[in-house]
């Protein structure tokens, strides 16, 4: 398609994240609607996104990040060999529990702006509560584990998170666009395993 | 114009294509038992699989080609966009400027006119009928189309025919339908044998041979399958290539 119509690499990474963020805007909206509800409905007071505009630009941001992503993933099962599908599936997954609770867990300083699972994290923690929100995470869930005393160094930096998810995203673009256009065409049948 | 050098395609580390040489600046017939290697030759030259050597599209290396839109095919892994007849037409106009209104014009002139009706709905030949009517409609520089008659009714394959005459400056025609390749008679007409490409003579002049075994002074064409060789004799005592009716019984030499 991309050596013998008009369709461009960038076309085509253009047209999937327009569409994801659209289809993303709509999941993420509910998603919210739905969370806060749960945390309104237990904690008995309303407990819904305390600044909205910041939360739906995390949101399509996230968005953004993660289609780039799966995208990158899903080229690279094309380049490689359908065969590594079920492999590369599980990266975004690792990577998730790895920073997910890592960022609960672990001191994980600035390299919290570093990952873009903890970067996007925090963004959207700090969208909901609009406040500023603790870089080591760990501390404020371990004081709470413990006796109530909260004690941690700095808060999230939110510029820098936005910078770090908005670098993560051009780059993975920008590693797409290439491997798109040099693409071969791999039948699905290959990457059943039996 | 399609230029073929020294081209060899493997498949899953499997010799499909051999040093193949060949330049093609006409509609040319091509013909060959399964698994020879004719579709393996076309998904090349449209870019759809990587080969060794050079095919040059219009002095174009295909490897390298980047939105040449001179180029159309009805191999079904060009058209894997869209879920309906209707969003195919819509998506592949604009990505390789096919007239609408010909590509519905062409579909109704064969009875195809339930357009809101899935691709994996469609029969096998209806699929065939599309996809080699989007390959046609935009009349291209060079056409390749893969079993263009497959699986279609006798009435629409002499449609299908006619579509062929008409659109389409040069390219390349793969059948095993001896019937439909014999009104192609002044084709240049290759045959593809063991990844090995033979040819070109014209189509008229094959109908008239029968396959001798061995070298024959004055064959039109020599091919060799495993160790033994084979001649196409114009005035051969055996059977002539046009009784053959389908192509699949010369190829059991």
């Amino acid at each position: 398609m991309l050596r013998f119509s008009k369709l461009t690499p960038q076309y085509y990474l253009l047209s999937i994240y327009l569409g994801a963020l659209v289809v993303i805007s709509v999941i993420g909206l509910i998603t919210l609607s739905i969370v806060g509800a749960m945390f309104s409905a237990h904690f008995g007071i309303p407990l819904y996104p305390r600044n909205m505009f910041a939360e739906t630009g995390e949101i399509l941001l996230a968005a953004l990040l993660m289609t780039s992503l799966s995208l990158l993933l899903n080229v690279a099962i094309v380049k490689i060999s359908r065969k590594a599908q079920n492999l590369i599936s599980f990266v975004p997954l690792l990577l998730s529990f790895l920073f997910g609770y890592g960022y609960i867990y672990l001191n994980l300083g600035n390299l919290t702006y570093l990952s873009p699972y903890t970067a996007i994290d925090s963004l959207l923690i700090q969208g909901y509560v609009n406040h500023p929100i603790p870089l080591d995470l760990s501390a404020f869930v371990i004081s709470n584990l413990n006796n109530g005393q909260l004690n941690y160094l700095g808060s999230l930096n939110p510029i820098y998170a936005v910078l770090s998810a908005m670098m993560w995203f051009l780059l993975f673009t920008a590693i797409s666009i290439p491997l798109v256009r040099s693409l071969y065409y791999r039948p699905l049948e290959e990457s059943r395993i039996a | 114009m399609i230029e073929l050098d020294n081209v060899s395609i493997n498949l899953n580390k499997v010799s499909i294509i051999r040093d193949v040489t060949a330049k093609i600046d006409s509609k040319v017939i091509l013909l060959g038992p399964n698994g020879s290697g004719k579709t393996t030759l076309l998904k090349a030259i449209a870019g759809i699989i990587p080969y060794m050597g050079s095919i040059r599209v219009n002095g174009n290396e295909v490897k390298r080609a980047r939105n040449l839109n001179l180029l159309s095919t009805n191999l079904p892994e060009a058209y894997s966009l869209g879920r309906t007849v209707e969003d195919v037409i819509y998506l592949y106009q604009e990505l390789k400027s096919i007239p609408e209104s010909n590509v519905k014009e062409l579909l109704r002139s064969v009875g195809f006119n339930d357009l809101k009706k899935e691709i994996y709905g469609l029969s096998a030949g209806q699929g065939v009928i599309l996809r080699t009517v989007m390959a046609l409609a935009s009349d291209p520089q060079v056409v390749l189309l893969d079993e263009p008659f497959e699986n279609v009714d006798a009435a629409k394959k002499l449609k299908i025919v006619q579509w062929l005459k008409e659109y389409g400056k040069e390219g390349i025609i793969v059948t095993h339908e001896i019937d439909m390749a014999a009104m192609f008679k002044e084709s240049p007409t290759f045959m593809i044998l063991e990844g090995r490409l033979y040819g070109p003579v014209s189509m008229g002049g094959l109908m008239e041979c029968s396959i001798e075994e061995g070298s024959h002074p004055g064959s039109l064409m020599e091919v060799q399958v495993g160790n033994r060789k084979f001649s196409f004799v114009k005035e051969g005592k055996g059977k002539k290539m046009k009784d053959m009716v389908i192509l699949d019984r010369i190829y059991n030499i």
